[in-house]
């Protein structure tokens, strides 16, 4: 069971020891492997079973939000970038990359289109890996946080390198 | 100055479309033809005033000085005098007068009065108007790279039609003391896409074609040399987009949305905006 599932579960059945202990699993742990870059700060982990790949995205600024994990690689319309997690090396994913946040759809002033995007502030998205033998893995992360008023650069693929020893104190 | 308002006439206010909002297109590879309209928008490959030249036949420098022969003024020539003998010579004699039929003398012609009566006669040539005040920034030295803030500490291999289309906007500005709007975005950009719209609203358009040099920078493909004009005004990282930041004619930072926040793309806001940052 994912762990964003886990707090779902925690926080609806009114638990709060519980609750409190899923939350913890969902915050950065000390071997998150981070980076910061266009005003979000993303955090990822393995899961302890190795089958998922979690990554946190969190706008610097309030306001912001990111767009979802199945928008075209164009956008629609050409306008808005999706989320994007990629692996390569001794991770391999086995599934699509999901978003436990849900959708809304944002219309901006001035512009007809709507876009499915996140809710401002963090978003966390899983996907379903395998170690795929020793060594180490590369992970590529894309994304775009915009404001209604506001877009910051876009991040196409940004390269998160992960040795094997990293690898196994993320899990 | 004519060719400026010609240009800006014709074309001034069709660069800022949205679905092609033409920012800087790679194909915009004529620095020196592309115009700076004295009130337009400087879409990059577009308002281009044919034979417009910065670099030469009009130098913007030096104060407009209207000719001396004005048509329709043609200074009067000088009534002829009558000839008069070179000195030293023997006195012409007038012959006699012929006597009239009737016995009575035709009246013999007075050439010293006439003589006296042509100067008394001569209209002075029309006084020249006075030449119009010279505008407070003809006198400053056509702008180079290395007089526009930054543009000289920019590598040779970022130079990109969108520098020069900046330097060419800055020309302008500096001859009629306009000043530079420029307009960082990118074609996924919702939010640029919305700027576009409310630049194209009547207002605004309005503004911008009367008080701006506008310059559009595309940084949706990441163009370095793009980048690296933005980077000029704000650290890579610290700015989204749009980014507009209006420049006066000596490059100085009037306002840097990446600093001050974004105005309300609205009609009404963003023209309030707009106005705000022209003096």
């Amino acid at each position: 069971m994912k762990p964003s599932t886990i707090l779902t579960v925690a926080a609806l059945s009114g638990i709060p020891a519980l609750a409190a202990l899923s939350l913890a699993l969902t915050v950065h742990r000390p071997h998150d492997v981070t980076f910061t870059e266009q005003g979000v700060s993303v955090a990822m982990h393995l899961s302890q079973d190795g089958d998922w790949l979690q990554t946190t995205f969190t706008p610097q600024r309030p306001g912001f939000h990111l767009y979802s994990v199945g928008l075209p690689a164009d956008g629609v319309e050409g306008l808005g970038r999706p989320t994007r997690v990629e692996v390569a090396g001794a991770l391999r994913s086995r599934g699509p990359l999901t978003a436990e946040a849900p959708l809304r759809m944002l219309t901006i002033q001035g512009v007809d289109t709507a876009f499915p995007v996140y809710p401002d502030g963090p978003v966390t998205t899983d996907l379903p890996v395998a170690v795929d033998g020793h060594g180490d893995a590369k992970v590529l992360v894309s994304y775009a946080a915009c404001s209604p008023r506001e877009c910051m650069m876009p991040v196409t693929g940004h390269p998160v390198e992960i040795s094997a020893a990293a690898l196994a104190a993320m899990r | 100055m004519s060719m400026v308002a010609v240009a800006s006439a014709a074309t001034g206010l069709t660069g800022c479309s949205g679905p092609d909002r033409a920012r800087e297109p790679a194909g915009a590879a004529h620095p020196l033809s592309t115009a700076s309209s004295a009130g337009g928008h400087e879409a990059a490959g577009r308002n281009q005033a044919p034979g417009r030249d910065q670099g030469q036949g009009h130098d913007h420098g030096q104060a407009a000085v209207p000719p001396l022969a004005v048509a329709g003024t043609v200074p009067a020539a000088p009534i002829s005098a009558p000839l008069l003998p070179p000195s030293g010579t023997t006195p012409l004699v007038s012959p006699p007068t012929p006597a009239a039929a009737d016995g009575n003398h035709l009246p013999v012609p007075d050439h010293a009065a006439a003589k006296d009566s042509s100067a008394k006669n001569r209209v002075p040539p029309p006084a020249l108007p006075a030449p119009p005040p010279p505008h407070p920034h003809a006198s400053a030295p056509r702008p180079t790279f290395a007089t526009i803030p930054g543009l000289a500490n920019l590598p040779d291999d970022s130079r990109s039609p969108a520098i020069t289309q900046l330097f060419n906007a800055f020309a302008a500005a500096q001859y009629d003391g306009k000043p530079v709007l420029l307009d960082f975005g990118a074609d996924w950009c919702p939010a640029c896409k919305a700027l576009d719209k409310a630049m194209q609203t009547p207002k605004a358009r309005s503004v911008l074609a009367e008080s701006y040099h506008v310059v559009h920078i595309d940084l949706g493909n990441g163009d370095y040399g793009n980048t690296m004009l933005a980077s000029l005004y704000d650290a890579y990282g610290t700015y989204g987009m749009p980014l507009l930041i209006v420049l006066s004619p000596d490059g100085a930072v009037r306002v840097d949305t990446a600093r001050s926040g974004q105005p309300k793309y609205d009609e009404a806001n963003f023209t309030a905006w707009l106005k705000r940052w022209v003096r």
